[in-house]
């Protein structure tokens, strides 16, 4: 284990005895990554505030139960953001509406290609919700989040290639949704 | 034709697009059957790069959710550390595991455990068994395969009390206990057999025996109370009579007349404690179990009198007086209307009755043999015992509803009925035939010098002829039976 990792081992340590400044650094370090994962899906600031101080807050529960991260801090974060993710859409099932984006609620006068690409960007994310469960998670730690595959295989706990695989069946999926074989775009 | 891309070959291929590299570059380097399949997906992908822009909160918001987080962490330490559930139970199973890894004496406690859940299952299947079983012996009758438990249940009690009260009184219920027995099974169609009447006179002189040990207030307050015990048992008993089969009737008789007999102990008692224990039968009776002893007849045990009874008794150590041989004469005496014996006898198994007569009136008898005291304490058996042919209930029902009749009018000797004469008339008749002529009876001549007096075996010591012994018992019978009172049992 190098200087780092033994660094991250001993602040997690000191975080799982609820020591403050271990987890304010830990928050520090990995609320901004987490915050963007959450945004570049709901595409809304305050839903993304919300839902990203519930992946802490589910942190914090955790370590003072006992239980949470030993090792992979990153991960847990994710694969809890994640499952935040999914709590948030499905009480949005329940509510039987889908979110505004809120630049295209804005009051204000939009120039016209900017525009043209919020529309694209809420199709998207659109087309990535009908993708499944760990279909989404995969495009949205690959993509939006910018890891790596080996980071996202320990995420999701599956092996890099079934990473791979998984990758591969999204973005077709996600293809012909955004492409119908009608023509045109969703 | 286009070949499908591996997901290698995507993977790849995306790795440069998040390179930076454009599309069509990648698709140049691509072969061209792969190309065709892995532009779309490399346009989509790209696509995605239209949700990277991200709208960040204002610094302001990013201070107070970090801040919120922080109050968040203080709260968190402030409550005690309580795992969850889950994470107990996990632990409590890492650390079972490691205990019966780290200790391998611990696989043998499992067989321990289950050795005594078997044997507390067993436990209480037995005691729940033993205590039906006690349940139903205690309400069984004289025959049953129970019966032997509940007598033997009765010695164990009776040999825990320590307190003569509490013994006189154990021994009193017992005796009751024998007498309803006796009534139950005349209901039932039944015939009491001897060793009932056994265990019903041992329990009430054991009672008197218990009781006699008590001071004088006490003794006279215990007579009292048994005294009204008994009588009410004696009207039970004297109902049943009327109905009883005639089988039934001659053990009935019997029965009534030790009730008769013990009540009227009880009245003396109760007037007069020391002549109680002066008169008292049992005065020399060892027979009382000691406590935590087991005395009691069996069903099937021969008892004195019977075959296989002891029929000496040899007791060196026994000094007869008139009261202790009230009973008579020993076994191997012939009585009445044996060879040997006085065939003017007139015996009555009412003669001991009579024992309430002066009994230190005439110069007690010294026993220079005393091989009879055992029968004399049990010498009921000879009076009452169950010799064939020496006994007419026919006679005896006559005497008692004679005196019922009569409503217990004290009678003089003349008038009353005679019991059949010497032969077979009544157990105590044979037994007083067998011992009449012998005149070996010590107390005889006691007894018959006083007029009446308990020793009604009808032997005399003094050769004065068992007859007259019996005459005199059957008058000191007429006459205890006035003193008892026939209205008692009316």
């Amino acid at each position: 284990m190098n200087d780092s990792g033994a660094q991250e081992a001993g602040r997690l340590r000191r975080a799982r005895a609820l020591d403050a400044d271990a987890l304010a650094s830990i928050y520090d370090d990995y609320h901004p990554a987490i915050y963007r994962y959450l945004y570049r899906q709901v595409a809304d600031v305050e839903t993304a505030r919300d839902l990203a101080a519930e992946v802490f807050h589910r942190l914090l529960r955790a370590l003072h139960a006992g239980q949470g991260p030993t090792d992979h801090l990153s991960a847990w974060l994710y694969r809890t953001a994640h499952n935040v993710l999914v709590d948030h859409y499905r009480r949005q099932q329940h509510r039987r509406h889908l979110p505004l984006d809120e630049s295209l609620a804005s009051d204000g006068p939009a120039p016209g290609d900017e525009v043209e690409s919020r529309l694209k960007a809420a199709q998207l994310r659109a087309a990535l919700r009908r993708l499944t469960a760990h279909q989404q998670q995969v495009i949205a730690l690959k993509f939006l989040a910018g890891l790596p595959n080996e980071e996202v295989a320990r995420i999701v706990g599956k092996p890099v290639g079934a990473v791979k695989s998984l990758q591969h069946r999204a973005l077709a999926a996600l293809q012909r949704s955004l492409n119908p074989p009608g023509g045109g775009i969703v | 034709m286009t070949d499908q891309p591996t997901s290698e070959h995507l993977d790849r291929a995306l790795q440069r697009l998040q390179g930076g590299e454009s599309v069509a570059a990648i698709l140049r380097d691509a072969e061209t059957t792969t190309a065709t399949a892995l532009e779309p997906l490399l346009h989509t992908a790209a696509r995605l790069t239209a949700l990277l822009p991200v709208a960040t909160p204002t610094a302001e918001e990013q201070q107070a959710d970090r801040a919120a987080f922080v109050a968040m962490v203080r709260t968190l330490q402030q409550q005690p550390v309580s795992p969850s559930l889950s994470a107990r139970l996990n632990r409590w199973i890492a650390h079972t595991g490691r205990f019966k890894i780290e200790n391998r004496q611990e696989k043998e406690r499992q067989p321990m455990i289950i050795l005594a859940i078997k044997l507390l299952v067993v436990l209480s299947l037995s005691l729940g068994s033993t205590g039906g079983a006690l349940a139903l012996a205690e309400q069984s009758l004289p025959g049953s395969p129970l019966y032997g438990v509940k007598l033997t249940l009765e010695d164990l009690t009776a040999g825990l009390q320590t307190n003569p009260a509490d013994q006189a009184n154990l021994y009193l219920a017992q005796a009751q206990a024998r007498a309803r027995e006796m009534l139950q099974l005349v209901e039932q169609g039944g015939t009491p057999d001897e060793a009932l009447l056994l265990r019903l006179r041992e329990r009430l002189e054991w009672a008197f025996a218990a009781a006699s040990e008590l001071p004088d207030p006490q003794l006279a307050s215990w007579c009292a109370q048994a005294r009204q015990t008994l009588q009410a048992q004696e009207q039970a008993m004297a109902g049943a009579l009327a109905t009883a089969p005639a089988a039934a009737q001659e053990q009935l008789l019997t029965a009534l007349m030790l009730m008769t007999q013990a009540r009227e102990q009880a009245h003396t008692g109760e007037q007069d404690p020391a002549a109680f224990r002066v008169r008292r039968p049992w005065a020399e009776e060892p027979d009382r179990p000691a406590p935590g002893a087991s005395r009691t007849p069996q069903p099937g045990q021969s008892g004195p009198g019977q075959p296989g009874g002891n029929p000496d008794g040899a007791c060196p150590d026994c000094t007869p007086t008139g009261d202790a041989n009230r009973y008579g004469p020993q076994p191997e005496q012939p009585g009445p209307g044996q060879p040997g014996g006085n065939p003017e006898a007139t015996p009555t198994p009412m003669g001991d009755q009579v024992r309430h007569g002066p009994p230190t009136e005439q110069p007690r008898p010294t026993a220079t043999a005393c091989s009879d005291c055992a029968y004399n304490r049990d010498s009921w058996m000879y009076r009452y015992g169950p010799q064939a042919g020496q006994y007419d209930p026919a006679a005896y029902q006559n005497r008692w509803q004679y005196r019922w009749q009569t409503q217990a009018t004290p009678t003089p000797p003349a008038e009353v009925t005679p019991m059949p004469g010497p032969g077979p008339t009544s157990p105590g008749a044979g037994e007083q035939q067998q011992g009449s002529t012998a005149g070996s009876d010590q107390s005889g001549g006691g007894d018959q010098s006083g007029g009446g007096d308990q020793g009604g075996g009808g032997g005399d010591q003094s050769g004065g002829g068992g007859d007259q012994s019996g005459r005199d018992l059957g008058k000191g019978d007429v006459g205890a039976a006035s003193r008892v009172g026939v209205q008692d049992f009316v």
